[in-house]
């Protein structure tokens, strides 16, 4: 298409390397196209970009239902995920690195689908996946906009939305696989066996109909991250030698020169996530010394290295899931 | 739940934490500084009960759309004042300064939609939430 005045939106090839899940497995090589969403303008190239995902409580939520009634679990992913989105906008994008067609150097491209980098597409990805599932007969949950239901002859089935990552859970073996087709026949589906999500782990004990939900993976990827994997372990999150307050703020040029050096705010966000996901027992630490972000003094830093060495004692917490014996 | 009384050192904001389970299992969590200062431990508390509320409603109603079950929650909690202040419509000296917006929960109580319970501060589980707890304590929760 012909180059108009509109300001196009760039884009770049990004490679990526990843390792096989097991060491005979090669690695794979991916290239993907992203554009660079932040030359686009507000108003022009994009109008909302606010996109839905679901609540870490309705996960666990939906965990307890499963592990109580006994249901099926499965995962799925959508392959290229954003490229399902539909564009209400007119977006138009130079021509690919390398693949400039000759004698038309000057045309740009007007894009019809989304793009990874856009900055609506993952809004775009849900409205679509939104209006499939409905088509379907589905019912979306006025508590959770990405938890969907559906009754078949009075039995539920549960599909929960994050992003590409999707659980499905049913009483029934069959009504999972029909639904699995229906939508490997919109989107590129890839199917996964229900083992983690979110970097939490999932593990089933069939014969006492138990689950439980762990992040041990990431736990210890965090503590090999900040250095912190060969620490003493230590039995509480928080000890009360600790007091914690914003008069301890660094004052000398020496302690402000150590702590600019200190990775705080991104230890005490992973340390979050943590605690979001599958940590009740970190909350309160966690609340302590997260006031402190923006000024953060040495007695800080020590206590949220007190919370990594009782993670280190305590990587393999898990949080179980199971019926209520009564 | 549970809370700690002026637990921020630098403005003296109380600290409010819950733990909500489905079934055996904890599924919703926090602990939060309430954003007004509270004068005494009985409004620290009430003003908990009403956030717990909050979290609570949301929660009854996604049970109740995943699962079909819709029944009356039991709110735990180990302050026997609290308790009271939330069964008894009566107008006290020392509580007419608290907010009516902290006074749906008796509304919600009216419903039917939830009962204050009292549990003993020792098997607490919220109690995490809020303070330095002892290892022995800890293995419980």
């Amino acid at each position: 298409m012909p180059k108009k005045k509109k300001k196009t939106i760039r884009c770049k090839w990004i490679f990526k390397r990843k390792e096989g899940l097991t060491p005979s497995e090669p690695p794979k090589f991916k290239a993907r196209l992203v554009a660079k969403g932040y030359s686009q303008i507000p108003g022009i190239d994009y109008n909302y970009v606010f996109s839905l995902v679901v609540k870490h409580s309705s996960i666990r939520t939906f965990f307890s239902i499963v592990a109580s009634d006994d249901l099926e679990l499965e995962q799925l992913d959508v392959k290229t995920v954003f490229l399902h989105g539909e564009l209400e906008e007119d977006i138009y994008m130079d021509q690919l690195e390398g693949f400039i067609v000759g004698g038309k150097e000057k045309f740009v491209c007007k894009l019809k689908r989304s793009l990874y980098g856009l900055k609506q597409s993952p809004r775009q990805w849900n409205k679509r996946f939104d209006l499939f599932m409905l088509l379907h007969g589905f019912k979306r949950s006025k508590y959770d906009s990405c938890v969907y239901i559906k009754h078949i002859n009075g039995s539920p089935i549960y599909l929960l939305l994050y992003v590409d990552d999707m659980l499905i859970a049913a009483k029934s073996k069959v009504e999972i696989t029909k639904l699995k087709k229906y939508l490997s026949s919109e989107f590129d589906m890839k199917d996964l066996t229900a083992k983690k999500i979110l970097s939490m782990e999932i593990t089933r004990d069939g014969k006492s109909s138990l689950l439980f939900l762990s992040q041990q993976n990431y736990i210890k990827k965090v503590l090999q991250r900040f250095n912190m994997h060969n620490a003493k372990a230590v039995s509480t999150p928080i000890a009360p030698h600790f007091k914690l307050s914003g008069a301890q703020c660094p004052n000398t040029d020496q302690d402000i020169e150590y702590m600019s050096r200190v990775p705080y705010s991104s230890v005490v966000g992973f340390l979050m996530y943590a605690m979001v996901c599958s940590h009740p027992n970190l909350t309160y630490a966690m609340s302590l010394v997260s006031r402190y972000m923006s000024n953060p003094s040495k007695e800080h830093w020590r206590a949220a290295q007190w919370i990594f060495r009782y993670l280190k004692g305590t990587t393999d917490f898990c949080l179980k899931f199971g019926r209520t014996e009564k | 739940m549970d809370l700690d009384y002026a637990a921020d050192l630098d403005r003296r904001r109380s600290l409010t934490g819950y733990v909500f389970t489905v079934g055996s299992s904890a599924v919703s969590w926090r602990a939060t500084l309430q954003s007004i200062v509270a004068l005494s431990t009985t409004e620290v508390e009430y003003m908990a009960v009403s956030r717990a509320c909050k979290e609570l409603i949301w929660l009854k109603g996604l049970c109740a759309e995943l699962c079909g079950v819709d029944s009356c929650i039991n709110l735990f909690y180990d302050s026997q004042s609290t308790i009271y202040l939330t069964k008894d419509q009566m107008f006290h000296e020392r509580t007419k300064h608290i907010d009516i917006k902290y006074h749906f929960v008796h509304d919600m109580i009216d419903d039917c939609k939830l009962k204050v319970c009292k549990i003993n501060t020792h098997n607490n589980p919220a109690d995490m939430m809020t303070k330095h707890v002892p290892v022995a304590k800890f293995g419980q929760a």
